[in-house]
């Protein structure tokens, strides 16, 4: 943690809300994205995001540095974001969702091709918007260590922190989670393979 | 459990170099002979790459002044600077303190409907359980009061009482059971389905109306247009050989023998200025959400009180880290867990009833 940080972060315990504001403007790209990937849309990004960080306001008295306020920051986005989607119940299609593994430990053993280069999410907005909306079928709990790990870069132990869980709940989750969104992603490749023979087709015209 | 499934539920792991090396030893050696396996891992990379291609969101450009705002508000008002304070719940009673319950619904040993496995997704198939449901009868209404009497809805019994009545839940976080009244064998399915929000199974009776309301479709102003507060039913887990209560206990099936001592003894009361409630729950939340169960608020006023129902089920090592919990936040200061429970507190036999205040 940054000194100046730390300094903001006394102040906001008095009730400075100008130094707040400064930590806001330090962490709500952040916070914004994990509610955006969280929501996967704006006008539920803002108002979780918002409400996040007042709820870090008015708790911060109990911020007592033991994890990074990142982490404590990241955990009360999170568990907003869960929140409302447990509350509003957002059902994601249950064949999304169904076992990988059996009671008995069984795995479907063929693996399907992946028959397209990732590489062309990167390139595209639209596919883009195609992940976020398949991991918009996720359940909250996946998507909450998910977005922990792959877009802000958490280590397992980081994300037991932040979530309050054990290390293998997280580690648990997070091979569930990739899992889920890899049949995912196969199943939805015509949509990517649409994308890609567009990417490819403008490329060539470039 | 098959080497494939065993290393293939490690794969993610070994990816993000979070095994042992013994593990990691075991899998690198399965992948250079499995060829299914392999292909699993890299489809797994390919989808950390896939996700890893998302960027950052920026937040609409007044998104700090808007926060600002909220802000500013909030630190105007009188600490602890809360919207529940605006609510006139409790407005009957000068009572200090105020009962706040919270409901801790158990997903795990619920009967699964379709979207229960949404949540539990990879858990053994749910099973039917059979849960040890308690029902206050009418003539013990009268006990279950708070605080602040006459500003609190009576639970619509009538449906509960029936004997035999069985209730059966479909929705994920449905407190679900099989509500024995005694009688045993003959019981007889009711559906309660749980609303959209997330009440627990439960009925509200308006006043003197009759007026019964699905307890999910409540919103604040229904809830203040009702009086303000729900009533929920909600429904433990019964013990092996528990619910088979002998006959001669129907006379009080407020609660049977065993079951009534092991929930009161199981509660735990807190008492504390709301904000550091709010955190606490948060951090029970936290702790309870891994354990699939789901805990409801809360709230209204200063000085509050929060019973919490613990006894659903829940092993003594996950009392114990509850308790380690509200200790850690007692240290901090602002809450205090309370030993017995506070007066007006007594005369509610079981968490099984449970007043609940909806804050959305």
């Amino acid at each position: 943690m940054e000194i100046d940080e730390i300094g903001l972060i006394d102040k906001s315990k008095n009730g400075d809300i100008e130094a707040f504001g400064e930590l806001v403007s330090i962490y709500e790209k952040q916070v914004y994205s994990i509610a955006y990937r969280f929501m996967g849309n704006h006008d539920d990004a803002n108002d979780l995001a918002q409400e996040a960080f007042i709820r870090a306001f008015k708790g911060i008295e109990n911020f007592r540095g033991d994890a990074s306020f990142k982490t404590w920051l990241y955990h009360i986005v999170a568990n907003v974001c869960r929140d409302e989607l447990r509350r509003v119940k957002r059902q994601p299609t249950v064949s999304l969702n169904s076992p990988i593994m059996t009671e008995d430990g069984e795995i479907n053993r063929e693996q399907e091709d992946w028959t397209f280069a990732p590489e062309i999410v990167y390139e595209n907005k639209e596919m883009q918007e195609l992940v976020q909306r398949l991991l918009n079928e996720l359940i909250p709990e996946y998507r909450q260590v998910l977005i922990l790990r792959e877009l802000q870069g958490f280590t397992y132990d980081e994300i037991a922190v932040a979530l309050d869980c054990s290390l293998g709940t997280v580690k648990s989750r997070i091979s569930r989670g990739r899992k889920v969104l890899k049949d995912l992603i196969i199943e939805n490749r015509e949509l990517f393979h649409d994308a890609s023979r567009l990417v490819d087709r403008k490329v060539g015209e470039a | 459990m098959n080497s494939c499934s065993k290393i293939q539920a490690d794969i993610s792991a070994f990816l993000d170099g979070e095994l042992t090396s013994a593990e990691k030893k075991q899998v690198e050696a399965h992948l250079a002979s499995c060829e299914v396996c392999s292909q699993e891992l890299k489809n797994i990379e390919k989808t950390i790459y896939i996700l890893h291609s998302l960027n950052f969101v920026e937040p609409p450009e007044n998104f700090g002044l808007e926060l600002e705002k909220k802000l500013i508000k909030i630190s105007r008002q009188k600490p602890p600077a809360s919207r529940w304070k605006t609510r006139s719940w409790f407005s009957l009673g000068a009572v200090a303190a105020v009962l706040v319950l919270i409901v801790v619904s158990i997903n795990s040993f619920l009967t699964g409907g379709p979207s229960k496995v949404a949540f539990d997704t990879f858990s053994p198939p749910p099973k039917q359980a059979v849960l040890k449901g308690s029902v206050v009868p009418q003539e013990q209404q009268e006990k279950v009061e708070l605080p602040a009497d006459g500003d609190y809805l009576p639970l619509s019994q009538e449906p509960l009482v029936e004997k035999g009545a069985k209730i059966v839940g479909t929705a994920p976080d449905a407190a679900v059971g099989v509500l024995k009244s005694g009688s045993g064998d003959e019981t007889e399915e009711v559906l309660l389905p749980r609303g959209k929000n997330d009440a627990t199974v439960s009925q509200v009776k308006e006043g003197d109306t009759s007026d019964t309301v699905e307890a999910g479709d409540l919103d604040d102003e229904d809830l203040v247009a009702a009086g303000g507060m729900q009533v929920m039913s909600s429904f433990s887990e019964g013990q092996e050989g528990v619910d088979e209560s002998p006959p001669e206990k129907k006379a009080a099936p407020a609660l049977a023998g065993t079951v009534e001592n092991e929930e009161q003894q199981s509660q735990l009361f807190v008492e504390g200025e709301v904000n550091q409630l709010q955190v606490l729950l948060e951090i029970i939340e936290g702790y309870l959400g891994e354990q699939e169960l789901e805990m409801e608020l809360t709230v209204d006023d200063n000085k509050t009180l929060v019973a919490i129902p613990v006894s659903f089920n829940l092993s003594d090592e996950i009392k114990a880290e509850l308790e380690l919990l509200i200790q850690q936040e007692e240290d901090k200061g602002g809450i205090k867990q309370l030993k017995d429970p506070p007066e007006g507190y007594t005369e509610i036999k079981t968490p099984i009833l449970i007043i609940q205040l909806k804050e959305y």
